[in-house]
């Protein structure tokens, strides 16, 4: 029979295996934990960021070639299943490259669909910064309209995409107009229920202070509440109104303008025209030639051009309807 | 119309109405440019956005608003162009139907901005709001 200091000496012997057992298993564990990050860091994550940029920038190339030539924007989440799609085969052929195995069998693949799903995130991340990059090149560059409403930040997103375009010709040319010419690049449309906005942010851009930061709410309810027809006159002044937070700029609705009342307020106050019956453009300016009166004019499904004065006052329509905006005192 | 976008169109309609008040009181516009301005942004407004619009109004603006009111509104019956609320192309019968559709809420305006002045008529001046 053990005595009891001998049972004592025993059970702090066993104590002590047992400690140590645990301290040998936390610092195997850490090691492999360790081991395990520096593989991933130093191996996988490359290999994901790679895939990443080559999926992204595969898709995002063949996109805005589709939408240069087009002017047609492809869903979000079509995008995001070309961009899923595309990236197995690419992590694939990255692997390859490296030198690691690749299973190519239906579970290999499930795997490398697993992996991806990491790499979609990674892909966000950079569609985001690659954003922000493309976006803060364009405030500086500007385009043939003026300074783009990078600062806007609120408000509806798809909306907000869609007016960072940039400079482009409209599929239809001036065909249709009388008297027009001279047709140029500017910021066009992208659907047809947009071109107030186009036109309204075209004369927030000239009045405004600082780069605006540009609020779009409720504006897609209310197209959406005119059975996606685009903004109502007063929903245009609205608009304006809250996206200039200078109170010195004053938005209102004239109506039925004449042809020299048309003149003298293009001579004074930045001027947005309904045309055509369901259309609106920025009326930019006003110039004589050989004796006849010639606008110019910002419309967002064309580009800028001019037109004969007569023409535009016929597109006009006799109750024709104007947003003017104007500063006080600027 | 939803709850919240009813909150949210009434919010946005008494920013935009302040902003028309501090404007009149700042000379950026005149009083005409004020009043048709008030009537198009309250027509297009949902009408739970009436009355705190028109408690914006001093007694003494109260008073020239409903004047504006009885020459645009009153003359016509209550049905003014609706054009500047609606989206084209539309057809004359449209233009009816939208005549009729806002003759209401204009006439409740008009009944608004009366009792707006009558009750500031009907307190001692020195209680007027």
């Amino acid at each position: 029979m053990q005595s009891a200091r001998t049972r004592d000496a025993l059970n702090l012997a066993f104590d002590l295996q047992q400690r140590q057992d645990a301290q040998r298993w936390r610092e195997q564990t850490l090691e492999q934990l360790g081991q395990f990050a520096r593989e991933f860091v130093t191996r996988d994550v490359p290999i994901m960021l790679v895939t990443a940029a080559f999926s992204y920038g595969t898709v995002s190339a063949v996109h805005g070639a589709w939408r240069i030539m087009t002017g047609i924007r492809l869903s979000a989440r079509l995008l995001w299943a070309t961009e899923f799609a595309v990236s197995i085969p690419i992590n694939q052929a990255v692997d390859r490259a490296v030198g690691r195995q690749v299973d190519d069998s239906f579970m290999g693949t499930m795997r490398t669909a697993g992996m991806m799903l990491g790499t979609q995130v990674g892909a966000r991340i950079l569609a985001r910064v690659g954003g922000l990059a493309v976006s803060a090149l364009r405030s500086r560059l500007g385009n043939a309209v003026g300074q783009l409403p990078l600062g806007a930040r609120v408000g509806n997103a798809i909306l907000q995409q869609e007016l960072i375009g940039g400079a482009r010709i409209g599929q239809t040319g001036l065909t249709g107009l009388r008297d027009a010419r001279n047709l140029t690049a500017a910021r066009l449309q992208l659907r047809d229920s947009t071109c107030g906005l186009y036109a309204s942010l075209s004369a927030i851009e000239d009045v405004a202070s600082r780069r605006p930061v540009i609020d779009f709410q409720g504006v897609r309810t209310s197209i959406r509440l005119n059975d996606s027809r685009g903004l109502n006159s007063q929903q245009v002044v609205n608009f304006i109104s809250r996206n200039t937070r200078e109170e010195q700029v004053f938005a209102r609705l004239e109506r039925s303008l004449s042809e020299q009342q048309l003149l003298q307020l293009l001579g004074r106050e930045r001027v947005i025209a309904h045309v055509d019956g369901n259309h609106w453009v920025r009326v930019l300016g006003s110039f004589q030639e050989n004796g006849a009166t010639w606008v110019r004019v910002y419309d967002p499904a064309r580009g800028n051009y001019e037109q004969m004065l007569s023409s535009f006052m016929t597109r006009m329509g006799s109750s024709n309807q104007v947003v003017a905006v104007r500063i006080v005192g600027g | 119309m939803s709850p919240a976008l009813k909150t949210l169109d009434i919010r946005d309609t008494l920013d935009l109405s302040q902003r028309l008040l501090r404007q009149l009181a700042n000379g950026v516009c005149t009083f005409e440019e004020f009043a048709s301005s008030l009537i198009l942004l309250l027509a297009n407004a949902s009408e739970a956005a009436l009355e705190p619009c028109t408690a914006l109004l001093s007694p003494e603006l109260a008073r020239a608003f409903l004047t504006f009111l009885e020459e645009h509104l009153v003359k016509v019956d209550f049905k003014p162009c609706p054009k500047p609320l609606m989206v084209g192309p539309f057809s004359e019968d449209e233009i009816e139907a939208k005549k009729r559709q806002l003759r209401p809420k204009y006439m409740r305006l008009y009944e608004l901005v009366l009792h707006r002045r009558q009750s500031a008529l009907s307190m001692p001046p020195h209680q007027a709001p």
